[in-house]
């Protein structure tokens, strides 16, 4: 532990570093809060400012944007039901209806109160139990990164239980998106027709940012001539959310921090399907299932708390193996490597204070995005009162600057802007967005974890069979998949032999 | 209403034309005159992207210079951007000479890119290593080659792409020590999760670059068994050569900065004066150091030589390839 009081005395013996931490949590909240601008977006156009900073100043900067930015993401899915960035998919499920409710404050509430014990859980994890748990990066292999993949998709089929063959169909679309482009491990060309901009596939922030920010504007757009239903928004206090309003919220509280710790763990999986497990969890576990989606608490910390935790257990691999996890903890990497500091076992030998810092860095960080969202939380509740006439060309504005922006490619932005109203006519035919932007996510860590494990196992996916942690989770995917359809057997069952009954009677 | 309407195309017009003007009249003679843009055809915080920063940082020229990150199909969109830019000395590229070559060779474009391009410099290099890790127990070449060859189909073996430069060196470095048959290579996305694959023991060895492994190399959790290379480096200097231990290949992956094709020659010349005097910077020399990079100056027209010689090595393999 000697690692931590030296980071934290490096952290706190410099007032720059404190500077940072806020500035960059504010900074990174208000790129969460805005749809296009992005976490990720943050982390990419700071990392020039890192250069000239010590180590650890640069470090606090990036790992506070990035806390901010990814809790940040909840404001605008609870205010606008658009996702500020794209792990916030999953809030608007329950922060939107709640918010159109009345009660925009306690939605926010419960959402930056979760995002803050999601954050604090893996930053305990990531301080105590960090080398054992980094193991675990380099348990999960081809086939067990695969049947993540496999219990991710059973986990999306069997949410859109109500509209089967349309989640299907969306899925279906979300892979074939997915599988444009180079694939990175066999080298072949897919789906490009010949054009050379379409080799790298579709950017993912622009998939997203077009069918949950430009669809929505656009479906939204229909109601402006309409007179707006004002809504009544109730009293609410700068206060923690009450007992009352977090109730039933620790079951996901608890679930969404395993499991995005662990998911943060396992390089390039990422925020969304933690997020997305953890709430088809709670949701299984709850006795009122149906509340799910109609302004539900613990629809929202479920979210809220598993893409915090996320972040927590990216950096796990990262300090002690040096392994990145997703583009932004691979930013880090480089901040680090600019001052010739290598992150590994050695540099917890080497510079301990390095390491500390990082530690204590992102749990400071949590606790001053919760403060800080808190506080200006007045400001935020003040968006459902704002014009949409005037609202959403602000947020077009940004989303094309946003998707311009990340990677400096207009064709991203056409991307965008196709998506956007491919989403517009899909919602308009009764698809829901959430099945296509899972099978893109989850085709593309499918296909490639597949293809090596295949070339692996000399072309035969025999080769799971010697995955104990593989079968066990395929196996969880396949109850996942004929659970529900078990249980209406035996309630039809019941009915039957209580009808039965009745006539014998 | 008339006069108003034409007015309005008249004025469309007139701001058309000026816009035009803003970017024409520049040439050779009076380079450089604008801001420089620096494509890098990867995620920030890389090798490349680390190159070309240090490198904006270090060079001495009167106008700036800004780097661009455009990601995509493992560079080859970035690269592509930069191809078609304008040839006017105000887009060059960074990129490691094995990808731009690769990106043909493996059929990912039909144009030979680093033949069309113009090559400005090298500035730094890295080389490729064979690694073990610490499960295999293996110390020498010789043991991982005389287990392979006891137990064939059980040794797995990691590389970055199925199609590129990587795969083809270690399909070489295999048929070398006379055990193509009887190891699997398995292809992975990216190098880094190729050593991921490695240091779980999902693979006993690996084909890896010099930036990627040697944190893992210095913790003592990957072991070097052969440097693919001329002469000893003297990073690893107790790690033997391919070509001591018979294996009839060696390469260098050097790094540099290209044009697009046509860009004047005189300003291909310009910006490589200008890029040689950065290696004389300190800090651009230790900030390269510290990623694993080696500093080295190679000017345009060797650079190009040594590329068509490594091709020629390469170039079988590639056919053979697409013939099985």
């Amino acid at each position: 532990m000697l690692y931590l009081s030296e980071g934290f005395t490096y952290i706190f013996s410099d007032p720059l570093t404190i500077v940072l931490l806020i500035a960059g949590n504010l900074f990174g909240i208000i790129f969460g809060c805005i749809p296009g601008l992005t976490a990720t977006l943050g982390v990419i156009l700071l990392i020039p400012f890192t250069y000239g900073m010590s180590p650890v100043q640069g470090l606090t900067l990036l790992i506070s944007e990035y806390v901010g930015g990814i809790s940040g993401g909840l404001i605008a899915a609870c205010t606008i039901n658009i996702p500020g960035t794209p792990s916030s998919v999953i809030t608007t499920w329950d922060g939107y209806p709640m918010a159109k409710k009345g009660r925009p404050g306690t939605a926010l509430g419960i959402g930056v109160f979760c995002s803050m014990l999601g954050g604090i859980f893996s930053a305990f994890a990531l301080i105590f139990i960090a080398p054992p748990l980094a193991k675990m990066a380099l348990m999960f292999g081809s086939w067990e990164v695969f049947a993540i993949g496999i219990m991710g998709l059973a986990v999306v089929i069997g949410m859109c239980s109500n509209s089967l063959a349309k989640g299907i169909i969306g899925v279906l679309f979300g892979m074939v998106w997915g599988a444009i482009g180079l694939d990175p491990v066999s080298g072949v060309t897919r789906l490009t027709f010949g054009h050379w901009q379409l080799l790298g596939g579709l950017n993912d922030t622009a998939v997203c940012m077009g069918l949950f920010a430009v669809a929505e504007i656009l479906l939204q757009t229909r109601e402006l001539g309409r007179p707006k239903t004002k809504i009544e928004i109730k009293k609410f206090s700068l206060k923690p959310p009450s007992r009352k309003e977090m109730e039933g919220c620790a079951v996901p509280i608890t679930l969404g921090s395993i499991y995005g710790t662990v998911i943060g763990i396992v390089p390039a999986i990422g925020q969304t399907v933690a997020s997305m497990i953890t709430y088809n969890h709670t949701k299984s576990l709850s006795k009122t299932p149906e509340k799910f989606g109609t302004g539900y608490g613990p629809g929202i910390a479920a979210s809220e708390t598993a893409n915090n935790a996320v972040n927590g257990g990216a950096l796990i691999p990262l300090i002690t193996l040096g392994i990145p996890g997703d583009t932004v903890t691979a930013a880090l990497i480089g901040g680090l490597m600019i001052h010739g500091l290598r992150p590994g076992p050695i540099l917890f030998v080497d510079h301990p204070e390095i390491i500390g810092g990082i530690m204590v860095a992102y749990f400071f960080a949590n606790i001053v995005m919760y403060l800080l969202e808190q506080g200006i939380m007045v400001g935020f509740v003040k968006l459902l009162d704002v014009k949409m006439s005037y609202l959403f060309p602000a947020i077009l504005l940004c989303c094309v600057l946003g998707v311009y922006t990340i990677n400096n490619r207009m064709f991203d932005v056409w991307v965008m802007l196709i998506f956007g109203i491919a989403g517009f006519l899909f919602e308009r035919l009764g698809f829901d967005m959430f099945p296509p932007i899972m099978g893109y996510i989850l085709g593309i860590l499918i296909e490639s974890n597949m293809t090596t494990g295949l070339i692996a196992s000399g072309g035969s996916f025999a080769g799971i069979m010697e995955k104990p942690i593989a079968v066990v989770l395929i196996t969880i995917a396949f109850l996942f998949l004929i659970g529900p359809v078990i249980s209406r057997y035996f309630k039809r069952r019941k009915q039957e032999i209580n009808a039965t009954n009745i006539k014998n009677i | 209403m008339k006069l108003k309407g034409f007015l309005s195309i008249a004025i469309v017009i007139v701001m058309v034309l000026a816009l035009a003007g803003c970017g024409g009249n520049s040439s050779a003679a009076d380079y450089p005159k604008q801001t420089i843009k620096v494509y890098v055809p990867y995620a920030p915080g890389g090798g490349s992207d680390t190159l070309a920063r240090a490198m904006i940082q270090a060079i001495d020229i009167p106008v700036d210079m800004v780097a661009v990150n455009m990601e995509g199909a493992n560079g080859l969109v970035g690269t592509m951007e930069a191809f078609n830019a304008n040839a006017d000395g105000y887009s060059i590229l960074v990129q490691s000479a094995q990808d731009l070559m690769g990106f043909s060779m493996s059929g990912a474009t039909d144009i030979s890119l680093y033949e069309e391009m113009e090559t400005i410099c090298y500035l730094v290099g890295d080389f490729n290593f064979v690694v073990t890790n610490k499960e295999s127990g293996w110390k020498t070449i010789e043991d991982m080659v005389e287990y392979a060859k006891a137990h064939p189909g059980d040794v797995k073996w990691s590389c970055s792409g199925g199609q590129g430069i990587d795969f083809a060196e270690t399909n070489l470095v295999l048929e070398g020590l006379g055990i193509k048959d009887v190891v699997t290579v398995v292809p992975y996305d990216s190098g880094s999760s190729g050593n991921v694959a490695l240091l779980g023991n999902h693979v006993q060895m690996s084909t890896n670059t010099t930036t990627e492994i040697a944190g893992s190399i210095e913790a003592g959790d990957v072991i070097p068994l052969l440097a693919i290379a001329k002469e000893r480096l003297e990073w690893a200097p107790d790690v033997p050569t391919t070509l001591e231990k018979g294996v009839d290949y060696s390469s260098y992956s050097p790094r540099g900065f290209y044009a697009p094709p046509g860009t004047p020659a005189e300003i291909v010349k310009y910006l490589q004066d200008a890029m040689e005097k950065v290696l004389a910077n300190d800090e651009f020399v230790e900030r390269m150091t510290s990623f694993g990079l080696i500093t080295n100056f190679v000017p345009g027209e060797q650079a190009f030589k040594d590329m068509k010689a490594q091709e020629s090595f390469l170039k079988p393999f590639f056919e053979n390839m697409e013939d099985e």
